[in-house]
């Protein structure tokens, strides 16, 4: 145990703006990150001692009231540490952007073009960033705060009598 | 009008693109597959999905904690107490909550037949592809069975809401006993018929042996976990590298696969369900050493919830939709004094006033005020272009889930 959490502290270390939280009730141990640093930091936690082989998930929670109003949550497994790990970091709510992790983790193809969908975060580097669920003609992106909860847009009119 | 999917893009000229769904008599559910053939060789494959997408997080967001627990029921119909369990889990986590031994060991028993029900609906729609109808139906036999156990304690076969955060909503039903014993005596019958059917058969061998490899590698760089992952080889299992519930406590096996194809997903799956059925039987004789305490102690409620319990408050109930405590008012008719409210026009649940070309400004904007008592002036605008005059004026009491979400203004005038 003290093993590893030397190795996150170091990591922790090396990038400036990078935090280790322990919120102990709540299990996993997090990593908070400034957004630039999202890519080296997961290139470290992959190839590094922390061996996160698989990324469980990838997600978004809008916060509209924050200034920062996009907190982005990264989930790591380790199969060897069997260990896991959550990484966040904040983006604001006008041009939210986040390096892509395609490069390192195959799943997170479709997971960031979840985000991409129902925050409108768009992630550099994706090689087929586009809406995952929604038709491409839907306008907005409806896992934010702010749409409407019973806002429908049919792709054929609704009848009329 | 939309832009080319990347299989488009990238197809190459030889080859046959073949659109498949998303209304395909072999897919269970509605999924569009883009294919890439030489022949009958598939080189490439999109899909997409969204046709099946129902905005849990979006119904979820509008719910209190308590409330969104039957939605977790519908995520996967099969093994909803699985659902309910991760849920549960999930809270009382949050809540810091202990949950008592004997509703930890229920969780686990329901947990297993849940389990154990899932895979035999898996592999029977597995074999009935291959052309198995046999194995079908002899899975949704033992599947029966099983849910007989499943619906004799939750009282529900599909959507159980059993499992509630802090503990389980009942204890197990006096004929419980009896009734695991059969489901379990049948299922290993069953098991035992469809290793014969299939394990040695050529036709299900050819159509699963060596098709569909995944290396442990790429499983897991693709995020795979469960049985899938299993087959390939890689000995994961999340009950045993992260005990929750009392998972620790029972002796079974990770069942693993060697080469990753079809054929092995098959096999783990069955193995597993041997496992289960053994968690199970160690379970039901440690239930009845247990004290009967079904529920955790659970929480101070709110003053504004104790309030509610002794008459109707006057100011609505204010919920935190999320875990940031930004707190807004939902449905403030649930609680609120005023009775009187409007369902909304048909046209205004399913539709939205701007991107509906067919009735845009076709017809006036209509505004209903509903008769107030006091003559206080508590109007409610519908500023439906559609809004037919049989939901005009009329005012009901409930439900609430047809209320449309409308300004404080207008709600809580007494």
């Amino acid at each position: 145990m003290e093993e590893k959490n030397d190795f996150l502290t170091s990591l922790a270390a090396r990038f400036p703006g990078a935090a280790v939280e322990k919120s102990a009730p709540l299990g996993d141990e997090m990593l908070v990150i400034r957004p630039d640093d999202l890519l080296p930091v997961a290139t470290e936690l992959k190839t590094g001692p922390g061996d996160f082989v698989s990324l469980l998930d990838l997600t978004c929670v809008d916060c509209p009231e924050k200034a920062e109003r996009f907190e982005m949550v990264y989930h790591f497994f380790s199969l060897r540490n069997k260990r896991r790990l959550r990484v966040k970091f904040s983006l604001p709510g006008s041009d939210p952007a986040a390096a892509s992790l395609t490069g390192l983790w195959k799943n997170a193809d479709w997971l960031e073009r979840e985000v991409y969908d129902m925050f409108g975060v768009a992630f550099p580097g994706h090689p087929d960033l586009r809406r995952l669920f929604m038709n491409d003609e839907f306008e907005g992106h409806p896992l934010r705060k702010d749409y409407p909860f019973r806002k429908r847009q049919p792709i054929i009119p609704m009848r009329t009598p | 009008m939309t832009t080319p999917f990347r299989i488009q893009r990238n197809a190459r000229p030889e080859s046959l693109l073949v659109n498949m769904g998303p209304s395909h008599p072999a897919t269970h559910g509605a999924v569009r597959i883009m294919l890439e053939l030489d022949g009958e060789r598939i080189l490439n494959a999109e899909v997409e999905v969204g046709y099946l997408h129902r905005a849990f997080e979006k119904t979820c967001e509008n719910r209190t904690y308590f409330n969104l627990l039957i939605y977790t029921d519908r995520l996967n119909y099969v093994s909803p107490l699985i659902n309910n369990h991760g849920y549960a889990l999930a809270m009382e986590r949050l809540l810091g909550i202990e949950v008592p031994e004997r509703a930890r060991l229920i969780r686990v028993l329901l947990c297993e037949l849940s389990r154990v029900s899932d895979h035999l609906t898996c592999l029977a729609a597995m074999a009935m592809e291959c052309g198995a109808f046999t194995v079908f139906l002899y899975n949704m036999k033992a599947r029966e069975f099983l849910w007989d156990v499943i619906e004799q304690t939750t009282g529900a076969r599909m959507t159980t809401s059993y499992i509630r955060i802090g503990g389980v909503r009942a204890d197990v039903h006096p004929d419980f006993k009896m009734a695991a014993a059969t489901g379990v005596r049948e299922t290993r019958g069953v098991l035992k018929d469809v290793h014969g059917l299939l394990d040695k058969n050529k036709i299900f061998l050819g159509r699963t042996r060596d098709v569909g490899v995944m290396t442990p590698d790429n499983a897991l760089n693709w995020g795979w976990t469960g049985p899938a992952l299993r087959s390939t080889g890689v000995a994961y299992d999340v009950r045993r590298a992260f005990p929750y519930g009392d998972y620790d406590r029972f002796k079974f096996e990770i069942p693993v696969g060697e080469r990753g194809d079809n054929f092995d997903r098959y096999m783990v799956r069955m193995r597993e369900m041997e496992q289960s059925l053994r968690i199970i039987e160690q379970v039901v004789p440690l239930l009845e050493r247990t004290s009967p305490k079904l529920l955790s102690d659970g929480l101070e409620p709110a003053a504004a919830v104790k309030a509610a319990r002794v008459r109707r408050p006057e100011t609505p109930v204010k919920l935190s939709p999320n875990l940031e405590g930004s707190d807004r008012t939902a449905q403030p008719e649930i609680l609120s004094s005023d009775r009187r409210f409007v369902i909304p026009a048909k046209d205004e649940t399913y539709t939205s006033n701007t991107s509906c070309p067919a009735t845009g400004s076709a017809r006036p904007k209509a505004t209903f005020t509903p008769p107030s008592k006091e003559g206080t002036a508590s109007s409610v605008t519908i500023s439906s272009p559609t809004a037919r005059t049989g939901h005009t004026g009329s005012t009901f009491a409930l439900p609430a889930c047809l209320s449309l979400p409308r300004s404080r203004s207008s709600s809580g005038v007494a």
